[in-house]
């Protein structure tokens, strides 16, 4: 069934917040964000205590300096979805925090830098953090909202949690929301390159234009090279166990979360795309692997995605992930039907229906694009709900998008 | 309520899950035993197995040499003839995945247009 127009039940038009770059946000979230992890203590009494007020607490732990963390700080403080910023500093940690902090000024957003060291220590650090969001808090209450429509929104999606069902109910029918968002205009990311071996021809016929073709391919083998080294095999005899016959059947079952749209381009943490369409990111890193694994879980790839801009990340699940997200909303998409009986009030899509007959793949697409809209117009997800605001960010050696990579690039 | 299905699909049981129109092999959505009778594609079938869920089976006949289509893509190449209703699984099929870094393989099916050459080498 070919993507069409959007129902008119479901208006895809909503209102969201400018931003000074154009780039408009479905939400107007305050960050405390903690640089190193003896800040996180301070920076997180600061959060929790203004938590109903939409406060999240995001953060990078290491000392030692990372020119990917830093990128990665500097997309997710200027994220559209963003309204303020209060970071904190402990003092002597590594971390540019004063480039961090002129770069959320140039992007016209309230910011604050607090320095333990400097502020009198605990106590007086979260006082003096508690009054400052505070008084932010009610600027960002004052901001304008704008008309925003579906062709503005970057929408993400990633598995978590995956069985079987997974490629047979949820991923497909992320596939169908994905196309028709896609047809709306909108921008669509997915990810997980480790997870998509045996796929390489498959985006290649996917791809563009022709020099996208070999770096696609490109990309799935460096991800197989990486899962290698680090030991993880790919096709493994669970798989065989849960009715999978292939390594390409298997990634299939993942990469169906893609829908059929031709690939725009493959981006790099952190790159915004430069225009509307479908894209692959690329979340594996660049030279010989430093620090391990391309993301060690579901929410540090989630952090990569709301980089590149995703407004919102469409999670599909078969055993059950709770997680959502600070920053941007997780809406999350059950494929299995006894795990949504058993989890109903942490999943917002039941894809499991499928199984039971009780609907297509194309109504459960419809379906997730209609929440979609919903959730752009502010209605909170089940994660959201729940207060679930996680958020991942580690070290990482990852080189630009080469030449030939983007559109125009 | 039934939900609303193309025609080709309207007489295969809602048991067995299609996830594109141009597939060869259809998903068990829920265990069915040995003996049941199921419409698949206008054609009834016993099933002479029983089949646990996420098992695949052939819903029309499939000849070896020629690629196992789910998701709209071949996931690997039937080693034998596949009568339709038979399960298909490693003992059947054969991956075309070859993970020592050749994955041009793939790409030739789709960049020639012309579909798997029945026979054709492996680089």
């Amino acid at each position: 069934m070919s993507p069409e127009a959007p129902s008119t039940s479901t208006s895809p038009s909503f209102e969201g917040w400018l931003r000074a770059d154009g780039r408009k946000g479905i939400r107007n979230v305050l960050v405390v964000a903690c640089l190193v992890e003896c800040a996180h203590h301070v920076a997180r009494e600061i959060a929790l205590s203004l938590r109903d007020r939409g406060v999240h607490l995001i953060g990078f732990g290491g000392c030692f300096p990372n020119a990917y963390a830093d990128r990665m700080m500097r997309a997710l403080c200027t994220h559209p979805n963003v309204g303020g910023v209060l970071l904190v500093s402990l003092g002597c940690e590594s971390f540019n925090r004063t480039g961090l902090a002129e770069h959320i000024r140039a992007a016209d957003r309230p910011v604050e830098t607090l320095v333990i060291q400097e502020s009198g220590g605990t106590r007086a650090s979260i006082e003096a953090g508690q009054r400052w969001t505070a008084e932010a808090l009610e600027q960002l209450a004052q901001q304008p909202r704008v008309a925003m429509s579906v062709s503005e929104l970057v929408v993400g999606t990633i598995c978590g949690g995956s069985d079987a069902t997974s490629g047979m109910t949820a991923n497909p029918a992320v596939g169908e929301a994905f196309d028709r968002l896609e047809a709306a205009g909108a921008t669509t990311i997915f990810e997980e390159t480790g997870e998509l071996i045996g796929c390489e021809g498959f985006l290649a016929a996917r791809a563009e234009r022709p020099e996208l073709k070999r770096i696609l391919a490109v990309s799935i083998d460096k991800a197989a090279r990486h899962y290698a080294e680090l030991g993880h095999g790919s096709f493994a005899p669970g798989n065989a166990e849960g009715g999978l016959t292939t390594i390409e059947e298997k990634s299939l079952g993942a990469y169906s979360k893609s829908g059929h749209a031709p690939i725009q381009g493959l981006l790099k943490p952190a790159d915004l795309p430069p225009r509307p369409g479908l894209y692959l990111l690329d979340v594996v890193p660049d030279g010989p692997t430093r620090f391990g694994f391309a993301n060690i879980n579901d929410n540090a790839e989630i952090a990569e995605l709301m980089a590149c801009g995703a407004h919102l990340t469409l999670f599909t699940t078969g055993r059950g992930s709770v997680v959502g997200s600070a920053i941007s909303p997780v809406i999350k998409i059950c494929a299995n039907p006894a795990t949504y009986a058993r989890m109903a009030d942490d999943m917002d899509i039941n894809a499991g229906r499928v199984l039971d007959g009780e609907a297509s793949l194309a109504e459960l697409g419809a379906e997730i694009y209609g929440r979609v809209l919903r959730t752009a117009a502010g209605e909170p997800t089940a994660s959201e709900r729940l207060g679930h605001q996680e958020f991942v960010l580690t070290y990482k050696t990852s080189a630009p998008a080469g030449p030939g990579c983007l559109p125009g690039g | 309520m039934k939900p609303a299905r193309p025609a080709l699909h309207e007489t295969t049981d809602a048991r067995l899950l299609r996830l594109d129109p141009r597939d060869n092999v259809l998903c068990v959505a829920r265990a069915l035993s040995a003996g049941t009778v199921l419409s698949v594609e206008g054609h009834a079938l016993t099933l002479s197995r029983d089949f646990a869920h996420g098992d695949k089976l052939a819903c029309r006949p499939i000849t070896a040499g020629t690629p196992v289509l789910k998701y709209g893509q071949p996931i690997g190449t039937a080693t034998q003839d596949i009568p339709r209703g038979e399960w298909v699984h490693l003992h059947n099929v054969k991956s075309n995945y070859l993970p020592t870094y050749q994955h041009g393989t793939q790409a030739r099916f789709f960049e020639e247009e012309g579909g798997w050459q029945a026979g054709e080498e492996q680089p």
